[in-house]
């Protein structure tokens, strides 16, 4: 008998529309000012030269003599630097698992599915705002990359690409980040959609590296209702994926135990985004890509306007 | 422990339902690919040993209430002393198998072991619930149903048991428990049990072989023996009676032997024995001298009787706690005082060296209490010759062919000849027709002198000097006599060293015949002067009084028959009994081809027994009927082999530790529904803790 829960991502539209619109309409705030060259909607935070004056900043050793106000020096004999403010584009990375743990889904969605149509939705959005996006797909290593662009022209390839890819291999989410930190130029935001289904101190050192080069880290753990709740009846054969064995077993039995080890593998991966000022959005596959999405942008459109 | 419905106990495969539906639900899983593995391996890892534990226990619970359930419809019954309360009785088919013998009459000083029997299986019998059956078959050396199909008529076995006396039968309880066996097997109900009461006699288990081939056969069927009583009481018996002659005359002296044999443990001394005959006082007793244990001893006595006809003989002890062994009857035929005809010629010198001095003293030291008579042989007459009873010829040479003819016809209607040569007999004889009946032919004189052998002895008159160390007959010798050889089919007395008979007899008719070789005078043979004379004269006598033959000895339940003339058919027949007065009624003569017959019913009772017809005075017939001697053995069986017998061990138990079944479904029932209530409580509870 064939497993009832399949991946048929061929006949999954990527875009969900109403997500679409709601991604529009409230636009990618960086949680924090990203560096650009071009003028956008987002603010540099380099404090230079030109454009508009920010704040004083008392002198430090080592700070560039060509910053300080002699004004101010002269007024108060005190050592002050000048700091400005400059706007600059944005430049996201979206990170996609797409390892065989990616290819379950109690429904005929996939998380897989369900994460390509996030990164799909993200990226439209942020090409609308005449932002830059790249995106890696991963399981072990990159298996595949889209070239950074800012060409609104380039989402049907970007959507073409994204709609061939299929689960496969197993992951190494952490080693993947570390490379991708060495491969990012520019600071910008990464965005990654995993079911984090690995070694978690793996993970929080790829986490630590992408954030050591200050690039703001969004972690989308996509989880599949099933997963969250195993409400699973009679007897059932669980068939690993990524070379895990198989089980037979009442789910009912197990069910109490699993929903502890699982909510603490929640909580632990919460822990790791919070200890590492990442966002953590929980994206559970049974809600609207929409919801969740809609949900985590509007927050972040609250946190913008709040500085 | 025991099941009332045991063919119910077929469903206990239903306990491996649980088992199957356990296995059909584990066997079609639903297959579901699963990413977050490694949560459900830890959870599995971490419980899989005490979820397997949960199962197992539930399995157990759930396999237990199926087979518990089961055994609730199979009745279980548990083996509960009779008497004992807080039991259900439940019912059972049993047959009763109440030893009857003779031995169950020994008493402990107070009450037969039959009593004791008959009250132990009453009390059994009532502890039987209302819906049982019984059934009674009494047990001797055969069995004799009385209620022979188990019955739920309980009242009737009550009845029955109350009314069962005993008898003087042997006993084996192979048979009464082989038709009990046989009655349960053929009847329905659910316990089938052979209860057997018995005093254990060694005897009445003889058949412990046969006895446990019967329990293996039946299977289904459980023989519990009830011993009553702790052993066999010390007896004295007396084990054998015997007269000699066994036919004495009217007045004749017959010695009667008397076998008492100590069945004790210890020597006893001082049994006195006495002896009467029919109802009368004893004429004669003895004090035996002392008998060791498990040894016996003869008393001697003598005996006359005052009249002709069929007598018995009763002999006692002193009563004993087993008191049917303590007297003993015979049934003797007393003749009429016998005519002992000398066919002699008289002699012409001494009478003392004639045939018939030797004769006529010899009968007359026997004290055969008969008249002896010389006749010539010019005077033998049809009349004086119907007159004898032993007719002696000493001249055959002399005798005619008519009397010849006469004395055949004699021997052929039962008298007894015996005829001694004389001088020319060989001779004469070979031309009378005497050879045609006389049981040998005489040859040619022997002159040369020849002794006795002591071997060959077998014949009646001469068989008891067969011992050579009681009597030498070697001694004995003959000078002259005539080569003796017999006719087919006749028997030799004695023989002469050199192989010649000394004398040869024969059956002619209803009589018998002796020929002598030698004459007996002293001239011929030296036999005439010996001791052994007159006793060989006395046995030859009885030998020859073939028409007071021996009077059958019966056992008790045998019946008694006998031929009495056609004239007779139809008459009454009446039994007199030495141990009671009075005569009672035994049926009619029945016609049998040309003759009558007289089959009585089946004696229990020992004694000595005359059988008289209706319109005659004088006994038809007579019989002894005597317990076999086995039976005064009362040593108890081993309990042992008793048990092993019964194939059950724990049978053989005292006679209170009866044990009958009793239903104990109550108990099955309340573990049952503690087995469900677990099993209730503990699947909830599991799926609780879910």
């Amino acid at each position: 008998m064939k497993p009832h829960v399949v991946a048929r991502e061929r006949v999954q539209p990527l875009f969900d529309p109403e997500a679409l619109a709601r991604a529009e309409s409230l636009g990618l705030m960086a949680r924090s000012i990203v560096e650009g060259y071009r003028v956008g909607a987002h603010r540099s935070p380099f404090q230079g030269f030109a454009l508009e004056f920010a704040q004083h900043r008392e002198y430090a050793a080592g700070d560039d003599l060509r910053h300080l106000d002699w004004k101010v020096l002269g007024r108060t004999d005190r050592y002050f630097l000048k700091q400005y403010e400059q706007d600059t584009n944005l430049v996201a990375w979206v990170l996609l698992d797409a390892s065989e743990s990616m290819g379950y889904g109690s429904t005929t969605l996939t998380k897989l599915h369900y994460a390509k149509a996030c990164a799909a939705t993200l990226a439209h959005a942020i090409l609308l705002q005449k932002d830059a996006v790249g995106i890696g797909i991963f399981d072990t290593g990159i298996r595949e990359q889209i070239a950074r662009t800012d060409n609104q022209g380039k989402i049907h390839e970007i959507l073409r690409r994204l709609a061939a890819i299929k689960a496969d291999g197993q992951t190494d989410i952490g080693e993947t980040m570390e490379k991708t930190a060495l491969a990012f130029r520019n600071r910008g935001i990464a965005i990654v959609f995993s079911d984090f289904f690995e070694d978690e101190d793996r993970l929080e050192r790829g986490i630590r590296r992408l954030r050591f080069l200050r690039h703001e880290v969004i972690l989308f753990h996509v989880l599949d209702h099933q997963e969250i709740a195993f409400d699973f009846r009679g007897s059932c054969r669980f068939e690993g994926l990524e070379g895990t064995p198989s089980v037979q077993l009442s789910p009912e039995d197990y069910r109490k135990d699993y929903l502890r080890a699982f909510g603490e593998f929640q909580a632990r991966i919460r822990v790791i985004a919070e200890r590492n000022a990442c966002h953590y959005v929980l994206a559970d596959t049974s809600h609207p890509v929409a919801e969740v999405l809609g949900g985590y942008l509007s927050l972040r459109l609250r946190m913008g306007r709040s500085r | 422990m025991t099941f009332l419905a045991p063919w119910l106990l077929a469903a206990l495969p239903a306990v491996g339902v649980p088992v199957v539906i356990h296995l059909l639900n584990r066997g079609k899983p639903r297959p579901i690919r699963w990413a977050a593995m490694q949560f459900l391996l830890d959870s599995v890892r971490k419980n899989q040993r005490r979820l397997q534990m949960r199962d197992l226990v539930l399995l157990v619970l759930r396999v237990l209430v199926v087979a518990f359930l089961v055994i609730l419809f199979a009745r279980p019954a548990i083996w509960a002393p009779v008497g004992s309360s807080g039991v259900v009785p439940a019912p059972v088919s049993g047959m009763i198998v109440l030893d009857v013998s003779a031995s169950m009459a020994q008493t402990d000083g107070r009450r037969s072991r039959l009593e004791l029997a008959r009250e132990e299986a009453l009390k059994t019998l009532e502890k039987f619930s209302a819906d049982s059956l019984a059934g009674l078959i009494l047990a001797t050396d055969r069995a004799v149903p009385v209620v022979p199909r188990p019955s739920n008529n309980l009242e009737l076995v009550h009845d029955n048991l109350e009314a069962v006396h005993g008898t003087f039968s042997a006993t084996d309880l192979f048979p009464a428990i082989e038709r009990a066996f046989q009655e349960l097997a053929r009847s329905p109900g659910a316990e089938k049990m052979v209860f057997v009461y018995t005093d254990s006699q060694e005897a009445a288990w003889r058949e412990r072989p046969a006895i446990r081939d019967l329990a293996g056969k039946y299977p289904g069927i459980a023989l519990r023996s009830i011993p009553i009583g702790k052993a066999g009481e010390p007896n004295t018996a007396i084990t054998g009676i015997a007269i000699q002659p066994s036919a004495p005359t009217r007045g004749e002296i017959a010695k009667v032997r008397v076998d008492v044999r100590n069945l004790t443990e210890k020597p006893i001394d001082g049994v006195r024995v006495t002896l009467a005959a029919n109802r009368d006082k004893p004429q004669d007793e003895a004090t035996l001298p002392p008998i060791p244990a498990g040894q016996a001893a003869s008393a001697n006595l003598k005996i006359t009787f005052d009249a002709s006809g069929l007598q018995t003989l009763r002999a006692e002890i002193p009563q004993d706690l087993f008191p049917a062994d303590n007297l003993r009857s015979l049934a003797v035929r007393v003749g009429n005082p016998r005519k002992f005809l000398i066919l002699a010629e008289p002699a012409a010198g001494d009478h003392r060296t004639t045939p018939a001095f030797f004769l006529r003293t010899a009968l007359g030291a026997m004290q055969k209490g008969g008249e002896v008579q010389v006749v010539p042989t010019g005077q033998l007459t049809s009349a004086v010759v119907e007159a004898a009873s032993v007719i002696f010829v000493c001249s055959p040479a002399s005798v005619g062919d008519a009397q010849w003819v006469m004395m055949e016809r004699f021997v052929r209607g039962g008298g007894g000849v015996v005829v001694f040569p004389e001088g020319q007999t060989s001779a004469a004889l070979g031309a009378t027709p005497a050879t045609q009946w006389l049981p040998g032919t005489l040859g040619k004189r022997l002159t040369q002198s020849s002794t006795w052998v002591q071997t060959g002895l077998a014949h009646p008159v001469t068989a008891a000097w067969a011992d050579a160390n009681r009597t030498r007959l070697t001694n004995i010798s003959a000078d002259s006599r005539f080569e003796l050889t017999p006719h087919p089919g006749a028997s030799p007395l004695a023989s002469y060293a050199d192989g010649v008979p000394v004398a040869v007899s024969s059956e002619v008719g209803a009589g018998r015949a002796v020929l002598f070789g030698t004459s007996p005078v002293p001239a011929s043979t030296k036999l005439v002067l010996h001791p052994f004379f007159p006793i060989l004269v006395g046995g030859l006598v009885d030998y020859l009084a073939v028409e007071q033959s021996a009077t059958p000895a019966l056992r008790p339940g045998e019946s008694f028959s006998a031929s009495v003339p056609p004239a007779l058919i139809g008459k009454k027949v009446f039994l007199s009994s030495d141990r009671s007065e009075g005569r009672t009624e035994a049926g009619v003569v029945a016609a049998a081809e040309t003759e009558g017959r007289i089959q009585t019913p089946p004696i229990d009772n020992p004694g000595g027994y005359q059988v008289f017809v209706e319109g005659r005075d004088e006994a038809a017939a007579a019989f002894s009927v005597a317990i076999d001697p086995a039976e005064s053995v009362l040593t108890t069986a081993d309990p042992v082999q008793i048990e092993a017998a019964n194939g059950d061990a724990k049978a053989g138990a005292a006679a209170k530790d009866v044990k009958v079944p009793r239903e104990a479904w109550m108990v099955f029932a309340v573990l049952l529904l503690l087995l469900f209530i677990a099993e209730l409580a503990l699947a909830h509870r599991f799926t609780m803790a879910r």
